[in-house]
């Protein structure tokens, strides 16, 4: 029994689960806080009076790292944005108005509204230079700080701040500042939780795979700003906390190593947002329970976190999730038993008999040659260091045009793409799309106009399923195609009984299927197909044909580079070929192919001094006995 | 006369008159079956040249052999011992050598530093022969001894690889692309570093696409295409054969 | 002019300390590519170790130093060979685990040592006097054992086969191995070597200045700055970098006073980190 595609809802998840999972910590806040009103013992507690807030404080600043760490980027700047909300609280409760409601915003958006034009500078950086500039942010705010002495105390802070106030009620001590405290913390974690939930695809692609998270239309860097800033904010509220409570801001509350520790609470948590809130609560118990002896919480805490990332990566949330998927995983097994695939293993090879049956049936007529382009390159080149990996190659393509690009190993096939497709801008020459200039515009905004590209290597979000990949896809692309149309392609490319598998535990064949659907769906005009084909069985290389008629058929030009030169001569009508950055030969591939100039190409000349004719004409010959 | 090699290949090795032998070698990477049960043989002091297109598993084969991909099946026998597990590094002290694809020479050290990188294994007095060996053969490299050899043009560089993986004086040398990229002179160039190799009786695997001047330098050939062996024989054998074929 | 004098020895102090600390740094992340954040809880230790067996022990000062670069040395070769090799490609999990270690030694010396700072008196107490300035012994031994310091370890990458190796794993790791050249052996010895160097510069500086449980921090921060400031990875950037920063520190200090200096050097890298990530001195990132 084949299984039809449903042709509504592929991308509909089975369950909310994720939703859910991300609502937990909310909700969990807020009965916490629910509590601390409805039990008046809660609130008269001398323990739990100076606890809550400094587990608040602890959880907006790792909920900083936290959050950044969902892109991919770790950062030591949560004393930073501490300091700008903690200051601008004591200037704000000292000068202006006490009102909480005023202060939390204040607290929340003047840091966010700093981290606007710093993250525009600071997020061109990743890995260990973000790192690293982070940190030294923090220490240039403190410095900053101590040099100010007209409005920000210089080193002897400011004290004699105001407490926040709501009403007649003053929110600086007891039960009303516990409450306000853990107010404030059930803020950020929400503002943090729907900010991830709001865009869980999006940062969970460009943690996983950001060049083809941009190459399906996804702008990273909006991304990252909308981290960065959110993160800024709940650290501010962190700030704001802390200051409200102790009554002064000092810059020692803001030193640049206190980082040290959020970094760690939110390594210990794991990825779930309830994780800087286990995390949280952990350092802080740990700083409570050695409260007379630092130096063993600190010690326990470095032991632990060199632990955790030896032997648990996800944290504590990370490795109990993984437990229980173990164990649901477990019970689940006899039900996933994989489907046969007797089927569709059928089909393919029925579909190979076609193709060889019909024997350049699939050959694609050239296009109506008075049309004009839409894809128009002009003497584009590339120079690394001093080599010139493409040199001057033009070519246009129009609506329904297939152009195959040949050459041997180095010629600049790759890099060619990667210039049209924006993955990195040319060193000259020009890219214009509908005769407007996309020259060297980035990759998400090439997609965006309709470029797309694969990508030699699979390169698929591995680590979801089939069904949430596509999902990213159409959450990235503004072009995406229509439910019926993805059923076609689902069945074209034999993806659509394995839609809940993960892409990553697909066969190699099937996740790079996938890798060309994804382009393929947000409905490019212009389609860049990097080796399609290499690595995939015979009996799949036929899906590339029906893939690339698809497409064809609907308008779309496509530019395939590829080894594979059967493949070529059935679906490209007219191919370039490059050697050592140049354009060497363009025409028929049956002309191109026994042209001397591209045969010396690949086979190289025997001597330089010496060109060898016999050779030549003996190897044209042959090809055109078997070919011609 | 088909390919002797590969009938053989399934039979013990014999040290005497065989230096290395792949027995049904599969290679995979990222789940590509790049190179599928291969099975080839080199003797002492023979040069024997893989040839194909793009994406024909060539590279792959190079690379298990030097250990820096592993096999994903069958065998390789060097000097009769399996070596298929063992790690880059005891496999350069047993007298295997690279120039990789792309040259890959250390572009911040020296030509100098680059040569004896190669002799890392070795004494300073072997080290210091072969430097004069090197410098000999290529007076242009004692030229510019200081010279960082990321800044040398491509078939200096190619040269320079070559030099990096003689310094030990390996019983088998491996050539990945040697020609890539180069233009004629260059390629010429490279050509007759090889020769110099072949004179010293050290066995020579060329990986390469430009299979002309490849061939002129080798005893014996194979022809690969997507990870299998398409034909093997004498050059002579292959140079009859039309070569173009299993590129285009 | 006996100020501006005066404030150039105290610079080069500065400098020639900063640019020992810089030279392990810069050699760990040109060669592992690992930025150590426990750079500094080395350079307490080492300070440490050296009051331990020259004051608690009562040997000689000499033999203090030493010892200070022995422990040294052998904690980071034990933390790299069993910890760091194991996340070797992560770059943020090995942040995360030098952190770590950071953490632990600061807090074992806390343990151990209190959190007050420990009288360490400088071994050399005189001072020498030339054309009207005085400069103390102790600084001048300090600059004198830095330069050769720096000069050894010049050697040793740039004449030596096992420098010659190094060299080598930073540019291109799988290359070579391809030559025989074992990373999981050597790995272990340059993070070693580098973190012995700020064991000596712990041992050298801290009588001089303080020794408290973290007094690492501030030097490791100063690094940072002429680490990005040389280029990361470039081992003369570093150097060069880091004795510019001892001497605008001195000077700023001297003439304009305060927080400035640092300020202004933060801000600079700053503004370099994110125009210019490879630092002053042209395009060697992340290499030796």
């Amino acid at each position: 029994m084949s299984r039809p595609p449903s042709t509504d809802g592929v991308l509909r998840p089975p369950g909310n689960r994720h939703a859910l999972r991300l609502l937990a910590a909310p909700v969990l806040a807020f009965a916490l806080v629910a509590a601390s009103f409805v039990v008046p013992k809660v609130t008269a507690d001398p323990f739990l009076l100076s606890f809550v807030p400094t587990i608040v404080v602890s959880l907006l600043a790792t909920l900083h790292v936290w959050l950044l760490l969902r892109v991919n980027l770790l950062s030591f700047a949560s004393p930073a944005f501490m300091a700008v909300g903690g200051y601008t609280l004591a200037l704000a409760a000292t000068h202006l108005t006490t009102n909480a409601v005023a202060l939390l915003a204040l607290c929340f958006l003047v840091p966010a509204a700093l981290a606007l034009p710093l993250g525009a500078l600071l997020l061109r950086l990743r890995g260990t230079y973000f790192a690293l500039v982070t940190f030294v942010l923090a220490q240039v705010v403190v410095l900053i700080v101590v040099i100010a002495d007209k409005p920000l105390g210089g080193t002897s802070g400011i004290s004699g701040i105001p407490p926040a106030t709501l009403g007649a009620e003053t929110l600086g001590a007891g039960g009303p500042l516990l409450r306000f405290s853990a107010i404030v913390g059930l803020a950020g974690v929400a503002v943090a939780g729907v900010v991830t939930l709001r865009w869980r695809r999006h940062f969970a692609a460009i943690d996983e795979n950001e060049p083809l998270a941009a190459s399906l239309g996804l702008r990273p860097w909006a991304y990252k700003t909308a981290s960065f800033v959110t993160a800024a904010g709940v650290a501010g509220l962190a700030g704001l906390v802390l200051v409200n409570q102790l009554g002064n801001a000092h810059p020692d509350s803001f030193s640049p190593f206190s980082a040290v520790n959020h970094v760690a609470a939110a390594v210990l948590g794991g990825v779930s947002i309830l994780g800087p809130v286990i995390g949280a609560v952990v350092l802080s118990w740990l700083v409570h329970a050695f409260a007379s002896q630092a130096e063993y919480s600190q010690l326990l805490l470095g032991a632990t976190l060199i632990l955790v990332v030896l032997y648990a990566k996800g944290g504590i949330t990370g490795t109990v999730q993984r437990g229980f998927g173990l164990l649901v995983a477990g019970r689940a097994g006899a039900k996933s038993a994989p489907e046969s695939t007797a089927e569709t293993d059928a089909r393919r090879a029925e579909n190979l008999d076609a193709a060889r049956d019909g024997d350049g049936a699939t050959t694609l007529d050239a296009p109506d040659p008075s049309a004009e382009p839409i894809l128009v390159v002009t003497e584009l080149s590339r120079r690394f260091g001093g080599v010139a990996a493409v040199d001057g190659v033009s070519f246009s393509l129009r609506a329904g045009e297939v152009l195959g690009v040949i050459g041997p190993n180095g010629a600049g096939k790759t890099t060619l793409i990667n210039m049209v497709s924006g993955h990195f801008p040319p060193s000259g020459g020009r890219v214009e799309l509908d005769g407007g200039s996309l020259t060297g515009a980035p990759a998400h905004t090439m997609s965006r106009h309709g470029i797309a590209r694969s990508y030699q290597q699979t390169s698929v979000f591995a680590s979801v399923s089939v069904r949430e990949n596509l999902a990213r896809a159409k959450a990235f692309s503004p072009r995406w195609i229509d439910e019926a149309e993805l059923a076609e392609l689902l069945a074209a490319t034999g993806l659509a009984g394995r839609l809940d598998d993960r892409a990553g535990d697909l066969p190699y064949g099937l996740q790079k299927l996938l890798g060309l659907l994804l382009p393929i769906a947000t409905r490019p005009r212009v389609l860049l197909l990097d080796e399609p084909a290499a690595g995939l069985e015979r009996a799949e290389r036929v899906r590339i044909d029906e893939l690339v008629d698809w497409v064809v058929r609907r308008g779309c030009a496509v530019l395939l580079v590829e080894h594979d030169m059967d493949l070529v001569r059935r679906i490209c009508p007219r191919v370039i070929v490059m050697d050592t950055g140049k354009p060497l030969a363009e025409g028929v591939p049956a002309d191109v192919f026994t042209d001397p100039r591209v045969i010396t190409a690949y086979l190289g000349v025997a001597d330089s001094d010496e060109l060898a004719d016999e050779d030549n004409t003996l190897a044209v010959a042959t090809l055109e006995d078997n070919h011609g | 006369m088909a390919s002797p090699t590969v009938e053989r290949a399934a039979e013990p090795a014999t040290p005497t008159d065989t230096l290395l032998e792949l027995d049904r070698l599969d290679v995979r990477y990222g789940g590509v079956h790049a190179v599928q049960e291969l099975s080839i043989r080199v003797r002492p002091g023979e040069t024997v040249v893989l040839i194909g297109a793009n994406g024909a598993g060539k590279s792959s084969v190079i690379n298990a052999i030097m250990g820096l991909v592993p096999a994903a099946g069958g065998q390789i026998r060097y000097l009769g011992q399996d070596i298929t597990r063992s790690s880059p590094a005891s496999r350069a002290r047993a007298g295997i050598r690279i120039s990789p694809e792309g040259r890959r020479v250390f572009a911040h050290l020296s030509i100098e530093d680059n040569i004896l990188s190669g002799g890392y294994t070795l004494s300073k007095a072997k080290r210091d022969e072969a430097l004069a060996w090197m410098y000999e053969a290529f007076p242009w490299l004692a030229a510019r001894r200081k010279a960082p050899a990321g800044t040398l043009s491509g078939g200096q560089q190619q040269i320079v690889a070559i030099a990096r993986a003689l310094t030990a004086s390996p019983k088998l040398l491996l050539l990945d692309e040697p020609f890539l990229g180069l233009s004629p002179v260059a390629i010429a160039d490279t050509s007759a570093a090889i020769r110099l190799v072949q004179e010293r009786g050290m066995a020579v695997l060329i990986s390469e696409q430009m299979a002309r001047p490849a061939l002129k330098l080798a005893d014996h050939g194979h022809v690969l295409r997507t990870g299998t062996l398409r034909r093997s024989g004498t050059v002579a054998e292959i140079r009859d054969l039309a070569l173009s074929e299993d590129y285009l | 002019m006996n100020g501006f004098l005066q404030a150039f020895v105290n610079g080069l102090t500065l400098g020639a300390q900063y640019a020992l600390m810089a030279l392990g740094f810069s050699l760990i992340f040109g060669i592992l590519g690992v930025m150590n954040f426990a750079h500094g809880a080395f350079y307490a230790l080492g300070g440490y170790v050296a009051y331990l067996v020259d004051k608690t022990l009562g040997l000689p000062y000499a033999l203090a130093v030493v010892a200070a670069v022995l422990m040294t040395a052998a904690l980071g070769y034990v933390f790299e060979l069993v910890v760091i090799e194991r996340r070797i490609d992560d770059h943020l999990a090995t942040i995360v685990l030098t952190l770590g270690l950071s953490l632990v030694v600061g807090a074992s010396l806390l343990a151990i040592f209190g959190p007050r700072s420990v009288d360490f008196p400088a071994p050399l107490t005189g001072t020498l006097r030339a054309g009207g300035v005085y400069i103390p012994t102790a600084r001048l031994m300090i600059i004198v054992v830095s330069a050769a310091a720096i000069a050894g370890v010049y050697l040793l990458l740039y004449r030596t086969r096992l420098g010659n190796a190094l060299r080598a794993l930073a540019d291109d790791r799988t290359i070579a191995l391809a030559q025989g050249i074992r990373p999981k052996v050597l790995f272990p010895l340059a993070f070693g070597l580098a973190t012995g160097l700020a064991g000596l510069t712990g041992a050298l500086v801290t009588p001089i200045f303080s020794l408290a449980p973290f007094v690492g921090e501030h030097v490791l921060m100063i690094s940072f700055l002429a680490v990005i400031l040389g280029g990361l990875g470039s081992l003369p950037g570093a150097v060069i970098a880091s004795i510019l920063v001892g001497l605008v520190e001195s000077f700023v200090g001297f003439y304009i006073g305060g927080s400035w200096a640092p300020l202004m050097l933060f801000t600079a890298v700053l503004v370099l980190l994110v125009v210019r990530p490879t630092g002053l001195f042209g395009a060697k990132a992340a290499h030796v």
